[in-house]
C-alpha cells in the first residue's frame, strides 16, 4: 500500500491520508473474506489481489491528482532528445567530430522519460523524477555554447531550462497543508537550489578553464569549500526555520555571500578599480 | 456489463451514488455490485483515481469518520458544484438515451 502512494507527487500528509484510506479498504475486504470462511492469510492475499497492480493504481492516482504533469515531463524529455541529437548531428556534419559525451545527456533524458511513463515498477516516483530532473538540468546547463552551431535554436535552451526548473520545483517543493512558514520555506528552497546550481556550475566551469590555462588542481578548493559550507548552511536553515523564521530568511544573505566567494577573483579587482 | 462503457461514465455513476448519501470507498464498490446484481465489480484502481479527480475538481469533498488513531473511514460528500455537474451529466445521458431510442425506431419503421 505504501508503494502505491509512493507513486504520487503528494505532500506527506496527503500520502498518509491516502495510505490510511486504502488500507482501511483492504482490511474491510479481508474481514469480509474471513467471514466467508477463508483463513487470515488467504483473505489478505485475496484482498490485495482484488486491489490490483501497485504501479498501475499509483499511476492512476498520480494522473488524477496532478493532471498535465506527465505531459510536461514528456515534453521536456522529447525536446531534450531533439536538442541533444540535433547537436550531435550538427557537430558531426560540420566538424566531422562525434561528441560521445552527449551520450550522458541521452541517458539522463531517458531517465526522465522512463519515470514519466513508468506504470510497471512501483518505486518512489517523486525521488526518482527529482533526481532525473536535477541531472537533466545539470546537463542542459553545460550546453550553453550550443548556439555557436545552430543559431535559430538559441531560445530553445532557456525555455527548456525554465521548464526543467519549473518541473523540479513542482515535484520537490510540496508542503504539508498546515505546515508553518510555507512562504519562507519556499523562498529558502528556491534561493538555495537556484543559486547553488547556477553559481556552482558556473564557478566550476571557470575554475576548470583556469586549470586548462595551467592553474593547479588545488584551485578547485575555491569551489568545493564554499559549496560544502553552503550545504551545511542550507541544512541548518531548514532545521531552524520553524523556530527562527525571520533569522533564517535573513541568513540567505550569508548564502549569497558564501556562493559569491567562488567568484571573488572576478569581483574584487573591478570593485577595487572603482576606488582607484 | 461492458466495462469500457462503465469506465466512460464512472463520474456519473459515482456522483449519483454520493448524491443519495455520504459514502466511503469500500461501500461504493459494494453498493455498485449489489445494484448491478453482481454484474459489475468496480476495481479500486478505477475507484480511487476517480474519487481523487472529482475531489480535485471540487465536485466532492471528503472527511474522516473518527479522529486520527482509530480505525476510521473516509466519507465523500457532494458539493454544490458536484450537484450542478451531476445534473449536466444526467441531461447528457438522457439525450444520448433518447438518440439511441430514436435511431432504433428509425430502423423499425
Amino acid at each position: 500500500m505504501k508503494r502505491i502512494v509512493a507513486q504520487t507527487d503528494c505532500k506527506r500528509s496527503e500520502r498518509d491520508d491516502l495510505y490510511e484510506e486504502m488500507l482501511t479498504h483492504v482490511l474491510m475486504r479481508r474481514d469480509e473474506e474471513m467471514e466467508a470462511g477463508k483463513t487470515e492469510k488467504e483473505a489478505e492475499e485475496e484482498a490485495m489481489k482484488m486491489f490490483g497492480k501497485e504501479a498501475h493504481i499509483g499511476d492512476g492516482l498520480q494522473q488524477a491528482m496532478f493532471p498535465y504533469r506527465r505531459e510536461l515531463l514528456l515534453l521536456l524529455a522529447l525536446v531534450s532528445f531533439l536538442f541533444t541529437s540535433g547537436k550531435y548531428i550538427t557537430v558531426l556534419v560540420q566538424e566531422q567530430t562525434a561528441l560521445w559525451y552527449l551520450l550522458v545527456g541521452m541517458v539522463v533524458h531517458s531517465v526522465v522519460l522512463f519515470f514519466a511513463l513508468n506504470r510497471t515498477f512501483a518505486v518512489n516516483r517523486k525521488l526518482w523524477i527529482a533526481l532525473g530532473l536535477v541531472f537533466n538540468l545539470i546537463f542542459l546547463l553545460t550546453q550553453g555554447q550550443f548556439w555557436t552551431y545552430y543559431d535559430f535554436l538559441g531560445p530553445v535552451l532557456p525555455l527548456m531550462l525554465l521548464l526543467n526548473l519549473y518541473l523540479l520545483y513542482r515535484t520537490v517543493l510540496t508542503y504539508e497543508r498546515q505546515k508553518d512558514h510555507k512562504m519562507s520555506r519556499r523562498m529558502i528552497h528556491i534561493v538555495n537550489i537556484t543559486l547553488s546550481l547556477v553559481g556552482g556550475l558556473a564557478a566550476l566551469n571557470i575554475h576548470l578553464m583556469a586549470m586548462g590555462f595551467g592553474a593547479p588542481a588545488t584551485i578547485l578548493l575555491n569551489v568545493f569549500i564554499p559549496m560544502a559550507l553552503w550545504a551545511v548552511l542550507y541544512t541548518v536553515q531548514i532545521r531552524l526555520l520553524s523556530r527562527f523564521p525571520k533569522l533564517v530568511v535573513g541568513s540567505l544573505v550569508l548564502t549569497v555571500l558564501i556562493l559569491a566567494y567562488m567568484f571573488w577573483p572576478f569581483i574584487v579587482p573591478p570593485v577595487m578599480g572603482l576606488f582607484e | 456489463m461492458d466495462k469500457e462503457m462503465m469506465k466512460g461514465n464512472i463520474d456519473l455513476i459515482l456522483l449519483s451514488l454520493i448524491a443519495e448519501r455520504d459514502l466511503y470507498g469500500y461501500e461504493m464498490t459494494k453498493k455498485l455490485k449489489r445494484l448491478s446484481d453482481e454484474a459489475y465489480s468496480m476495481s479500486e484502481g478505477t475507484l480511487y483515481p476517480a474519487l481523487k479527480r472529482m475531489e480535485r475538481k471540487g465536485w466532492v469533498t471528503s472527511y474522516w469518520s473518527a479522529p486520527e488513531g482509530e480505525r476510521r473511514k473516509k466519507y465523500y460528500t457532494m458539493t454544490n458544484e458536484g450537484e450542478t455537474e451531476l445534473e449536466r451529466k444526467q441531461k447528457d445521458w438522457a439525450s444520448l438515451h433518447s438518440l439511441l431510442h430514436k435511431a432504433r425506431k428509425s430502423y423499425d419503421t
